[in-house]
């Protein structure tokens, strides 16, 4: 869906729900979530006051904090490097993209401490760390599930608004065939990466809605409406929508009236097969 | 041609991240060297690391916890989760214990996360116990000769069961789906129904190999290892925050593939909401957790004997209803006339409202096919009648249902059956709701009856209002006779944790009451995710 289908789309939805007297409020009345409070309180600041968006764009070019890496994995970084085994440019944000996707696969007495710090460390250099992200993910090829996957993760935890774009894409890109055997038995399944990929993808757009981005809130409204879009994106883009709409209540209404009822809780709700059966017209008692 | 398609695609030349380079000079018969020979090549010669490196503290200020190529922890793994050294001299025993491009180190790094990352977590810890319990004793081995699933679990008339690993579970696997699998894999394991069957078989019809669980809350392989990602999304420790969302993805991803019926929510989030909807228009709750009189948490309504008998508290263990735990307290009727529960006055209920109950059938041919009244308000007296959820049975067409029985002016009738055969030994949830339609004066309103995690069965309902008699009592296992004291149709089994809520609850609540088929603690009324548009009245756990 481009601009002008989606423009065109919430026209509709607005007109159905001022139809079905139903108010939709300003998207803007709740503030947006802090972001990241002890590293930008001045965005903070500035979010209460505008709640319309949120903050300020970051300046690629910030000086980066230093990020304090065991010897162990300095070396290790080194020598994939020397290996030619990464997928991040040799500076030191690269290098610094490199450790964060060695050590936020890891598990341990230190691990999330060390992988909080990695993360702590782009979120200062958070547009241009997605940006190199997004290169590496664009580069990548396809059967790296788990490295696509966690880079995908890894946009959703720095919620850079200049990511919008490519995530959407992301979120909405065709599936590739399966190459897997997902009928036999406990079989593989590459077509389930891929939408796993592709969740976290919406989801990532949605904490960036949350955070305050207004576009990123309408291309969620437009994917979670789409019929033909996969259903873990649709209801990904639904959660996400109706979290940032100020207050989540009307977010679902609009919801609600965007979608036909019958796509209620498989979309809004996110559940499976609950529907309801047409039981008729309760009868007099013939026997108790 | 499949495989060799496959290989040469991934062939291409690219740069691969954080692997780890493979051994050289292994025999042919070795799981790494058929990916570095491209014969099953996700990653082009290197192995990835999908989590397979513990992070250790290399200045040793820090207690290092995993197994950190410890040959006394591997050992220590080994034994606890029966991997026979000779049965894997070829699959990584013979090789470094810190190489991680082999099956064995692979495989023991996934056994190490469900040791080091459950916490005080009760799920993580009885799905780890499960796979210790199971492999206990030589029994899980590889294979990698199978390159197309994760792994098979044979099931043996004469000798004990057995898990084969195969190539895609070392390499095409991260760590936590791993663990999952294992504890798929030890839920198989366990006796099945049959000596000719494996444990939690897949029931469902979904392609031709059948390959899903018929229902979430059946407690089949595959509710394990979705249970294992979620509570590993909300409860894990000492791992990161990618690692708990990776199983959040999984387990989303599971709910729509493993089961052929499913209404569990998806998650959006490893966080444990304490989202108070549920606790919205409570109106009483009955935990059911003692013998005697049954305390309603909200307001104070307690279920008294309805006459001298007392019902009797079974299992004696405090808690849900808990799918992998048959423990709880509930109350048992037994076939008596004087056995059941009211509340010692009229219960007020117009509509909107919900009922929800959890109810067993227990073991006994006969307990299935008696009749009666699980919880109502019904005094048979003209005036006195509101609604009824009731088991119907006719022994001799094998005709059985839950019914609903509802009256709109207190002395009439009118009756919905929803067709349903009970397990016997099956905690089963039922909702009975009331909900407004329409408009309040177009002489239309429904009842939905939704028996565990099944669609809602929507009765129409010739009138805008269901009786309110202020004078009857909510009963349970039994109606109101007409004379004082006396009990109409007993129910025989057991009940516990009884809700009732001043409004129509939503599909995703119900979801959540239920629970995967574990119910809801009146502490944990509070579940994931929904601030919608609801409000509750009454709750009681037995």
């Amino acid at each position: 869906m481009n601009e002008r289908q989606r423009t065109a789309a919430l026209v509709l939805i607005a007109l159905v729900a001022l139809g079905a007297g139903v108010v939709i409020k300003a998207p803007s009345t709740r503030a947006p979530r802090a972001k990241n409070p002890t590293t930008e309180p001045d965005v903070v600041a500035d979010a209460k006051a505008s709640p319309t968006r949120s903050r300020p764009k970051q300046h690629a070019k910030v000086v980066a904090p230093k990020l304090e890496i065991a010897p162990a994995d300095a070396e290790l970084i080194d020598r994939v490097y020397s290996a030619g085994r990464t997928d991040f440019p040799d500076t030191e944000l690269g290098r610094r993209l490199t450790y964060h996707m060695m050590i936020a696969r890891r598990y341990g007495a230190e691990a999330e401490l060390r992988s909080e710090q990695a993360m702590t460390a782009l979120r200062e250099q958070a547009d241009a760390s997605s940006e190199l992200l997004l290169d590496a993910y664009s580069k990548a090829d396809e059967s790296r599930y788990f490295d696509r996957w966690l880079m995908v993760e890894s946009l959703r935890e720095l919620r850079s608004d200049s990511a919008v774009d490519a995530l959407e894409q992301i979120a909405t890109a065709p599936l590739p065939p399966e190459h897997g055997n997902p009928g036999e038995i406990h079989g593989t399944s590459t077509v389930d990466e891929e939408l796993m990929i592709r969740a976290t993808a919406t989801r990532a757009l949605g904490e960036i809605a949350i955070d305050g981005n207004a576009e990123a809130r309408d291309r969620l409204l437009a994917m979670a409406t789409n019929p033909d879009e996969q259903i873990m994106v649709r209801r990904a883009a639904a959660w996400g929508y109706a979290s940032a709409y100020g207050d989540e209540e009307d977010g679902v209404e609009v919801l609600k009236q965007a979608l036909p009822e019958s796509e209620h809780v498989a979309v809004i709700h996110r559940a499976g097969l609950p529907y309801t059966i047409d039981g008729g017209v309760m009868q007099p008692v013939a026997s108790l | 041609m499949k495989k060799k398609s496959r290989a040469l695609q991934a062939g291409a030349a690219i740069a691969l991240a954080f692997g780890v380079t493979l051994p050289s000079g292994k025999a042919a018969a070795y799981c790494w060297d058929a990916k570095a020979s491209g014969v099953y090549n996700n990653y082009n010669g290197t192995v990835a690391d999908t989590g397979d490196r513990f992070y250790t503290d290399p200045t040793g200020a820090i207690p290092n916890v995993g197994w950190e190529c410890s040959s006394a922890r591997r050992a220590e793994l080994m034994s606890a989760y029966g991997i026979d050294s000779g049965e894997w001299g070829d699959y990584g025993y013979n090789s470094g214990v810190c190489d991680y491009a082999t099956p064995l180190a692979r495989t023991i790094d996934a056994l190490e996360l469900l040791e080091v990352t459950r916490g005080s977590s009760p799920e993580l810890q009885s799905m780890r116990d499960l796979a210790r319990d199971q492999y206990s004793g030589a029994n899980l081995n590889a294979d990698c000769d199978n390159d197309t699933a994760y792994a098979t679990t044979f099931c043996y008339v004469i000798g004990a069961n057995q898990t084969d690993l195969h190539l895609p579970f070392f390499y095409d696997e991260d760590v936590t789906q791993r663990a999952g699998t294992i504890v798929h894999e030890a839920a198989h394991k366990e006796a099945g129904t049959t000596v000719f069957s494996c444990g939690r078989s897949h029931d469902g019809d979904c392609g031709p190999d059948n390959e899903c669980d018929e229902a979430y809350d059946h407690g089949g392989a595959y509710s394990w290892s979705a249970d294992f990602h979620k509570s590993f999304c909300q409860k894990a420790v000492n791992t990161t925050t990618a690692l708990r969302y990776r199983s959040l993805s999984r387990y989303n991803r599971y709910l729509n593939t493993k089961f052929e019926t499913n209404t569990a929510p998806e998650l959006t989030s490893c966080s444990a909401s304490t989202s108070p909807h549920l606790r919205d228009k409570l109106h009483a709750f009955w935990p059911m957790k003692s013998s005697g009189t049954q305390v309603d948490e909200v307001g104070g309504r307690n279920f008294v004997q309805a006459a001298a008998q007392v019902s009797t508290a079974i299992d004696g263990v405090t808690g849900p209803i808990g799918a992998h735990n048959s423990n709880h307290m509930a109350q048992k009727f037994a076939f008596q006339s004087t056995d059941g529960l009211k509340t010692a006055s009229g219960f007020d209920l117009s509509g909107p409202f919900t009922v929800s109950a959890w109810a067993r059938f227990d073991p006994g041919f006969w307990n299935l096919n008696e009749p009666g009244v699980i919880v109502a308000k019904w005094n048979e007296a003209n005036g006195g009648r509101s609604f009824q959820l009731r088991y119907v049975v006719d022994y001799s067409t094998g005709y059985s249902a839950m019914r609903i029985v509802v009256s709109t002016n207190g002395n009439d009738a009118l009756q919905g059956d929803v067709p349903f055969t009970p397990t016997q030994n099956k905690w089963n949830q039922f909702v009975l709701q009331w909900v407004d339609t329409g408009t309040a004066t177009d002489g239309k309103s429904a009842v939905l009856l939704t028996i565990n995690d099944g669609p809602a069965t929507q009765f129409t309902v010739l009138s805008d209002k269901i009786f309110n008699s202020t004078t009857a009592p909510l009963t349970v296992a039994h109606r109101a006779g007409t004379a004082a004291g006396t009990q109409l149709d007993p129910w025989v089994g057991s009940v516990d944790s009884i809700g009732v809520w001043k409004r129509s609850i939503s599909a995703a609540e119900r979801n959540e009451l239920y629970n995967g088929g574990t119910g809801r603690e009146f502490a944990k009324l509070t579940a994931e995710a929904h601030n919608y548009q609801f409000t509750s009245l009454g709750w009681w756990q037995f």
